[in-house]
């Protein structure tokens, strides 16, 4: 046989495949990264990163209209939505490039085209079938095109994309998934949004923020289902006393299209259904694994609706083929598809790395208030038979929450009473996306309460709440 | 390309050996299996084999150097070719052949660590274990909270032969003079009742060994879905301890006592569980096992052991068969029969396999288990077909209430 053009093939440029990459081309890997649409994949041009640009620009809307609590006099400040929508674009477009120059940088080939695999270690690339979403950033320059192309292991990291409800098939006009929700012209008056995860939330803090008088259901008993009951009912109520409806245990059953707007009826557990009128739908209620095209079903490998089943280093059912992010199942993370790609390459490369643990990757949601979260909620730690210590600690008791006139949040921890170990954070609040990391670190090298307790978290930050939390889990928080 | 020999691993744990001297010098042209040079460890003396041949290149140590173990001490080529000056480690490249062919599921960057985690200390102090004693597979060879759960594990089901404990002789302030002292260890109690009733079953009981496999992929997810469900944690020990009780209620020739004149058949089934202890081990039997609830056995062997552990045997019956699982040490074990009775099951490690399943290849967990039995009272083809209703008892096994 003879030679293989490259060691690692990876199918897919988003954070997951693009971080294999570049990590395969630092072990010595000769690699390659195929892509059919934009380098970065949804995450970075239709997700994660524009979406925290529109919020930024809402937030920032927001802040301007309650600058005089803040002694700071100005006239009513108003949207200028296609410049909210300008600016995101551009974001994206400055880090598309970056990841052009990443790749560039490492010596990966790209090869721009849509893969499937012939056969083990054998890819044909050819032109995407999936139509391009508009505006498309430009296409990487010295791409490799069309044809054979032979790797002696082959990743799949195709990602995931909307998951559509019979009925509700977006139209880009009237109900629309992700990729036109970030791209309004105006808001719109009001707005039905199917399902309360994170993409569903922060599209409601977005909107609402816009003047849109917005509306969330939600099937089960709780917005954020994947989070803390605790914690979603501290978001929900912040989102209905601005002004958000939400309506648990209801979901939207039929969908009619008038010319501007659409009727939709929605059903309650109850079974009472009512009939309203909206101006735009937002279908989110959640996203499924892009294994179709791939050619998965003639090579054996074992996929279904959740994804592709793979081993802790990614390898799949069949040799010399692995599969990270997305495409292998929930939790679906950016952060995750980029740490399974680093552990798959290494162990292409090395014969070993170390094993990714589930119950230590952290969720991050950008709704106001934010939410971030680690491990295990209440609810499924009681479930696994924990005996637990739970604190809690309010930011309403927070210096600098105070100081900041932004008092609405929560800290929550959870102990196993017989061994200290910190099972779960929650947090709900300003800023808690970027304070959930000292949680992480702290259950990434297992510390047990001792440890956090005698630490000393600097004053005034918003941190003090979280060693408050812990200090409250065992009766002896100071401010509370 | 030029090609190192490396410094044999002269003892266990050590880094360094003394290159007392060497048999070939630069030019001389060296076969495989030409001693090259002579070693020398604190306790013993190795000659060193060529597995390589060619010319030698270079020798990196001189006679009276110590060497780092594992580490190249000579390079061979062709006359004249250069010495690599850097690492000689095969390019990644090179390495990913054989990574590819082999899913590293079984994770050999276990190391001896000497650090811990807050929590990997906790437990192991809550449960009586030297954190020192148990390897880790954490970063750095760390020990981390899974570490200690699966020394938890292994110890409440436990070796018929305690490992003895290993440990570094303490470095010699002169490596070449030094003369590690010899310790007599006259046997303990336990350990003397232990050395007779063994040499009496290896003397005195013909063993024959069947071995098996479970695939328990199955049952692994039924016993999370209990755990989840119930929030009742059993161990893969617990099952196969009910699992073979419920087995042996059809098998009675095997749940017997033997002697030299005949068999004693027994009613009840009281299966003997393994503990090693500090020193040696104990063998608590569960009374009437297979009528006991597996949630009931379970707390029984975690209770046995706890006290076994301290030296005590809570259990009051005397068993009728005993196990030995030595699996969470990653190995497969032929048992000693504990006389007079008339099998053993050994319980290895659990596997990760490749194996056809439903048309496809699938990763599966496969379990390995041994039988020993005493050929004076049953043959072969009973024995196969204990082990082949064992391993249906276990693949199909669903008693958790």
């Amino acid at each position: 046989m003879t030679q293989a053009q490259y060691d690692v093939a990876i199918i897919g440029a988003g954070p997951g495949g693009y971080v294999a990459a570049i990590r395969a081309a630092q072990l010595g890997l000769k690699t390659a990264v195929i892509e059919r649409e934009h380098l970065g994949g949804i995450c970075l041009n239709w997700g994660c990163i524009p979406t925290k640009a529109l919020l930024r620009s809402s937030e920032m809307l927001e802040h301007f209209n309650q600058a005089s609590d803040f002694g700071v006099e100005a006239s009513p400040a108003k949207a200028n939505v296609p410049k909210m929508v300008a600016r995101s674009r551009s974001v994206s477009a400055k880090l598309n490039m970056g990841v052009t120059h990443l790749l560039k940088k490492n010596k990966v080939d790209v090869i721009w085209g849509e893969a499937q695999i012939t056969a083990p270690g054998k890819i044909n690339v050819s032109a995407s079938k999936k139509p391009v979403v508009k505006p498309a950033h430009p296409a990487p320059k010295n791409t490799k095109g069309h044809g054979s192309y032979t790797a002696k292991n082959i990743i799949l990291a195709t990602g995931a994309r909307p998951r559509i409800l019979p009925g509700f098939e977006p139209d880009g006009e009237l109900v629309l998934t992700y990729f036109e929700a970030m791209m309004p012209q105006k808001a719109p008056k009001s707005l039905l949004i199917m399902g309360s995860g994170a993409i569903g939330v922060e599209f409601a803090s977005f909107y609402h923020a816009l003047g849109t008088k917005v509306t969330i259901v939600e099937m089960l008993p709780n917005i954020l289902p994947q989070e803390d009951s605790e914690i979603a009912s501290v978001v929900q109520k912040a989102f209905e006393k601005r002004g958000i409806r939400i309506l648990t245990k209801t979901r939207a059953e039929k969908l009619q299209r008038a010319k501007t707007s659409v009727k939709v009826t929605l059903s309650d557990d109850a079974g009472t259904k009512t009939t309203e009128t909206f101006d735009k739908v937002i279908s989110a209620i959640g996203v499924v694994p892009n294994t179709e095209g791939l050619g998965l079903e003639k090579l054996g490998i074992n996929s279904d609706a959740q994804g592709i089943a793979t081993s802790k280093f990614g390898k799949t059912s069949v040799d010399g083929i692995y599969a990270i992010g997305d495409v292998t199942g929930a939790p679906m993370l950016a952060h995750r598809a980029e740490h399974q790609g680093v552990v798959c390459v290494e162990a292409i490369a090395k014969g070993t790395s170390h094993s990714i643990e589930t119950s230590r990757i952290p969720g991050c949601t950008y709704c106001q208030p934010q939410v971030a979260s680690i491990g295990l909620t209440e609810a499924a730690a009681k479930a696994a038979g924990y005996k637990l210590r739970v604190g809690r600690f309010p930011f309403l008791a927070n210096g600098k929450a105070v100081a900041m006139g932004d008092t609405n949040g929560l800290v929550k921890t959870i102990f196993d009473r017989e061994t200290g170990e910190l099972l779960g954070a929650h947090m709900v609040g300003s800023e808690v996306t970027e304070m959930i990391q000292g949680f992480v670190t702290a259950i990434g090298h297992e510390t047990t309460e001792e440890h956090l307790m005698q630490i000393i978290y600097p004053h005034p930050t918003l941190s003090e709440a979280m060693h408050e939390s812990v200090l409250d889990a065992f009766d002896i928080a100071i401010h509370s | 390309m030029a090609k190192p020999i490396v410094m044999p691993q002269v003892g266990q744990d050590l880094t360094e050996g003394l290159l007392v001297e060497w048999n070939v010098k630069v030019g001389d042209t060296v076969k495989k299996g030409d001693v090259i040079a002579l070693v020398e460890s604190e306790k013993a003396s190795f000659e060193v084999e060529a597995y390589e041949e060619g010319t030698v290149l270079s020798l990196l140590y001189k006679a009276g150097e110590l060497a780092t173990v594992l580490e190249p001490i000579i390079f061979l080529g062709e006359e004249g070719e250069s010495v690599p000056q850097e690492s000689n480690e095969p390019s990644p490249v090179a390495a990913v052949s054989t990574a590819a062919a082999v899913e590293p599921a079984l994770q050999s960057d276990t190391t001896s660590s000497s650090s811990s985690s807050p929590l990997a200390r906790r437990i192991a102090a809550q449960n009586g274990l030297d954190i020192v004693e148990i390897s880790g597979t954490g970063p750095n060879g760390s020990v981390v909270k899974r570490d200690v759960e699966n020394a938890i594990e292994a110890r409440a089901s436990a070796p018929v032969v305690a490992s003895p404990t290993i440990t570094r002789p303490a470095a010699a302030a002169d490596p070449i003079s030094a003369e590690a002292e010899d310790t007599e260890m006259p046997f303990s109690r336990m350990r003397q009742v232990i050395a007779d009733r063994l040499l009496l079953s290896k003397q005195t009981i013909p063993h024959f060994y069947l071995m098996g496999q479970a695939d328990i992929t199955e049952l692994q997810i039924r016993r999370k879905a209990h755990l989840d469900i119930t929030g009742e944690k059993l161990s893969l020990n617990d099952i196969v301890v009910h699992a073979t009780a419920l087995t042996l209620l059809e098998f009675p020739q095997l749940n017997a006592l033997v002697s030299t004149t005949g068999t004693v058949l027994k009613g009840n089934v009281n299966i003997g569980v393994a503990v090693s202890v500090d020193g040696g081990l104990m063998v608590p039997a569960i009374e009437n096992t297979p009528l006991k609830p597996v949630s009931e056995v379970s707390r029984l062997i975690r209770d046995y052991a706890a006290s076994a552990r301290r030296g005590i045997n809570k259990s009051q019956a005397k068993s009728t068969f005993s196990i030995s699982n030595l699996g969470m040490y990653g190995v497969d074990v032929l048992p000693i029969i504990n006389p007079p009775e008339a099998g053993i099951l050994g319980v290895g490690a659990v596997k990760r396999e490749l194996r056809e399943h439903r048309g496809g290849v699938h990763g599966r967990d496969i379990l390995s288990l041994t039988l020993a039995a005493d050929h004076r009272a049953i043959d072969g083809a009973y024995g196969a077909k204990f082990l082949q209703s064992l391993r249906e008892t276990i693949e199909t096994y669903s008693d958790f209430s």
